[in-house]
């Protein structure tokens, strides 16, 4: 006899497995709206780059130690003696930025198809809490490594939170654990990255996920005139989409592959607190927001660094017109574009203010708010005697 | 009010705590504030130390009349405060509590100060409230101590940057301005390294002299042992001996001295031998041993950085650049003999050690470089499995 009837029947004596069965046969089989395509599959590769973060921060929480005398050294171990460890920290490290970058895609499709309108408002917000918590994921992560890059980079991303009224101070010592970005803050930010966000996150999504599977998936109909979906047309989740992503999900790996060997996530230095490099960047994701704060008096800038991530969250309740066709809505796709080119631009200005460039064979250097200064070649220093 | 016996208690310790010493410091204070000011902070004070164990007087009195005691005196010449120092600080018994040296005067009346003091009566040279402060005396470790290695030049600036004063003595003024521009400097100021060589750690401090030639080589290689004992053995120790040559001092400088490189050939032989090629080329062929292997060593180490920042396994290359560079700092001294022959082997051993670098990164690149040809059966295994599902799925549409 084989093994699963068996299985099934032992425990259809004791549960109503029936239902669980049609429960999972209708999951399996929903059908979802003809136009379902190959962008609609961001939202599962997110899902998925989490599930890896998940594995590969367990696997590395083997060997990582927090703290400041054990964590670069931790790492150089994962790194050089750890059984494949460099690629379980490559996959994680550019895991994190796909992950980013999945879930901020599968917004702006979300955004420019309309797909956030009644009767999904709580479902865009959740999603913004969950790019959020991604990116909070790698404000957190990123001073792990306990190298110069990520305690500098640190020191200044907790430096402008001191800067918000009233409040500011509090929040950095909270942050920090201290005056400076020691020890107490590497603990803090450790258990925030693989104790506190996990659940938050794993919470967020498995809501987010409840709501999609309710509702379904956003056609592209006025609010309020969708019509049930033709069984005709309709694509079943399982085989049909589960397959596109499939082909999605191999060229996903093997780009994370790719990356983690290419490029492999460096080492670095260990972080020195007496020791300032040149050009202490944050992650690209946080790049435009680092540049933006450059143009304005420290507390104005907080402030208007806040306006697009407030706009976002609340964007469903201010953009209430029925019409879901990008082509019908002009305004919302107008400031959709200006803020995804504002955002673009601002990050490439962050990349390279602050550094020297060489176009079409001259030198710049460009400067802290990104302007350009042509910069005189050196002259040659005269021969010693 | 209820007097109880806590406060009876408490008021009892606040009685005896003002003291009859301290009572009689606080007479003195009613006249001397400024120098209480000065006073209060002082080393002396931290140890028990008040106005009457120095000056003497009468600690009852609360006028002038504290001055008419037989025991009163008022230091009237730097002699008389060099004594005054000493009563104290030439006694074992009371030194010995605090670790501190007695031999000070003894030292101080060896030093040209101290000669000029002591035997000509010379006012205007250094006594020792010029350098120690006299009311305001800190411990030298204090970094506000006027003899705080940090703040050692500026102490000694003070006499020997003052032009008019030094044109007396036939002495320059500009010494110290030199030294602020030398590589002990940089080393104390910038990096704040307090181990750095000031002044004293040349001249002396209580026994303050400027080294005659003979002895510039002992001053030096106070620190410099190792290049101490390879010069002795060098031809121009016996040059040296002849009064022909400053030994380090000639080569290197004094007060202005740089952070010396092999560079520092090319401008200090040609001083004595332009005229003689055979030592020129003897100079050459060492400046050739030392460059090409320092040359090779920072390419090591320049190359193994890069590879440890990429999170490549170093850690024995690390090991083997560490002897690489035992090696180099061989060099650095052995080039004081002055004979090519004797660098030629720890040369060698930092070339051999270098290569033996360079193999084991080449060797971690090719282990990398297999990485990357590994994604091409990765990307076709992937790419066979998009083309199945991709089939699968039209085959059901």
């Amino acid at each position: 006899m084989k093994v699963y009837p068996r299985l099934r029947a032992w425990l259809a004596e004791r549960y109503d497995v029936g239902a669980v069965e049609q429960f999972v046969e209708h999951q399996a089989h929903k059908p979802l709206p003809p136009q379902t395509g190959f962008w609609h599959t961001f939202g599962s590769l997110s899902l998925y780059l989490f599930l890896n973060q998940v594995v590969t921060g367990i696997l590395l929480m083997i060997y990582y130690r927090p703290t400041t005398n054990t964590a670069f050294e931790s790492i150089r171990f994962i790194m050089t003696k750890a059984h494949f460890g460099w690629l379980i920290r490559g996959l994680h490290a550019w895991g994190a930025t796909l992950m980013v970058l999945c879930v901020l895609i599968h917004m702006v499709r979300t955004f420019f198809m309309g797909a956030y309108k009644k009767p999904r408002e709580l479902t865009w917000v959740l999603g913004v809490l969950i790019f959020g918590c991604t990116i909070t994921f790698g404000f957190t992560g990123y001073l792990l490594p306990w190298n110069q890059l990520s305690y500098w980079a640190t020191t200044v991303g907790t430096e402008i939170t001191g800067a918000i009224p009233y409040v500011g101070e509090y929040m950095k010592l909270l942050l920090r654990g201290g005056e400076g970005v020691t020890g107490e803050t590497l603990a803090r930010f450790y258990v925030a990255h693989v104790v506190v966000l996990p659940w938050v996150l794993t919470g967020i999504i498995a809501v987010h996920l409840f709501l999609m599977r309710v509702q379904g998936l956003s056609t592209m109909e006025r609010v309020g005139e969708e019509k049930p979906i033709d069984p005709q047309k309709a694509i079943p989740f399982f085989p049909h989409h589960v397959l596109k992503e499939g082909v999605i999900f191999c060229a996903l790996i093997g780009v994370m592959v790719t990356l983690a060997v290419v490029w492999p996530a460096e080492l670095g230095e260990k972080a020195d607190p007496f020791v300032t490099p040149e050009g202490i960047k944050p992650e690209w994701y946080f790049l435009s927001t680092y540049q933006l704060l450059k143009y304005f008096p420290k507390l104005l800038g907080i402030l208007v660094s806040m306006v697009p991530p407030v706009l976002l969250l609340i964007w469903p309740f201010i953009d209430r017109s029925p019409e879901r066709h990008p082509k019908k809505r002009p305004v919302a796709v107008g400031i959709g574009i200006a803020g995804l080119v504002l955002a673009i631009v601002f990050g490439i200005v962050g990349h390279f203010s602050e550094s020297h460039v060489t176009f079409n064979g001259k030198h710049y250097f460009i400067d802290i708010k990104g302007a350009p200064h042509l910069e005189q070649p050196a002259a040659s220093p005269e021969k010693a005697p | 009010m209820r007097i109880t016996r806590f406060s009876v208690v408490w008021l009892t310790a606040a009685w005896l705590a003002n003291s009859p010493a301290h009572a009689a410091d606080a007479n003195c204070v009613n006249c001397h504030i400024d120098r209480n000011a000065q006073f209060k902070d002082s080393v002396h004070a931290a140890t028990g130390l008040t106005c009457i164990d120095c000056h003497g007087g009468d600690p009852k009195a609360n006028d002038e009349t504290a001055h008419a005691t037989d025991n009163f005196h008022r230091p009237d010449s730097k002699q008389a405060i060099a004594q005054l120092c000493a009563s104290c600080h030439s006694d074992v018994r009371k030194m010995n509590p605090f670790g501190l040296p007695t031999d000070q005067l003894d030292r101080y009346k060896t030093s040209k100060h101290g000669e000029a003091l002591f035997g000509k009566n010379d006012q205007r040279v250094a006594g020792c409230t010029d350098c120690h402060g006299a009311h305001d005396i800190l411990k030298v470790n204090s970094p506000q101590a006027r003899t705080f290695a940090a703040n050692i030049p500026a102490t000694c600036g003070r006499c020997h940057s003052d032009e008019n004063l030094m044109s007396r003595y036939k002495l320059p003024a500009d010494v110290v301005a030199q030294y602020k521009t030398s590589y002990h400097a940089q080393l104390l100021f910038e990096k704040g390294d307090l181990s750095a060589p000031t002044c004293v750690t040349c001249h002396g401090n209580h026994g303050a002299t400027p080294p005659g030639t003979a002895e510039v080589g002992q001053v030096c290689g106070k620190c410099h042992g190792r290049q101490r004992e390879l010069f002795e053995k060098s031809p121009h120790a016996e040059a040296s001996a002849a009064g022909a040559f400053n030994q380090c001092v000639s080569c290197h400088g004094n007060h202005a001295i740089q952070k010396a490189s092999v560079d520092l050939f090319a401008s200090a032989c040609v001083q004595c031998h332009a005229n003689d090629p055979g030592q020129l080329a003897r100079r050459d062929e060492l400046v050739s041993v030392i460059k090409t292997a320092k040359v090779a060593y920072a390419k090591a180490d320049e190359r193994l950085h890069d590879a440890t920042v990429r999170g490549l396994a170093t850690d024995d290359e690390q090991i083997l650049l560490q002897e690489a560079k035992t090696d180099i700092t061989q060099l650095e001294a052995l080039q004081h003999l002055l004979q090519p022959g004797e660098l030629k082997l720890p040369a060698e051993h930092a070339q051999q050690t270098v290569a033996m670098i360079m193999g084991d990164i080449d060797h971690l690149e090719h282990i990398e470089s297999w990485k990357r040809r590994a994604l091409w059966p990765i990307w076709t295994f992937l790419g066979v499995m998009a083309v199945i599902f991709w089939l699968k799925r039209r085959q059901l549409e």
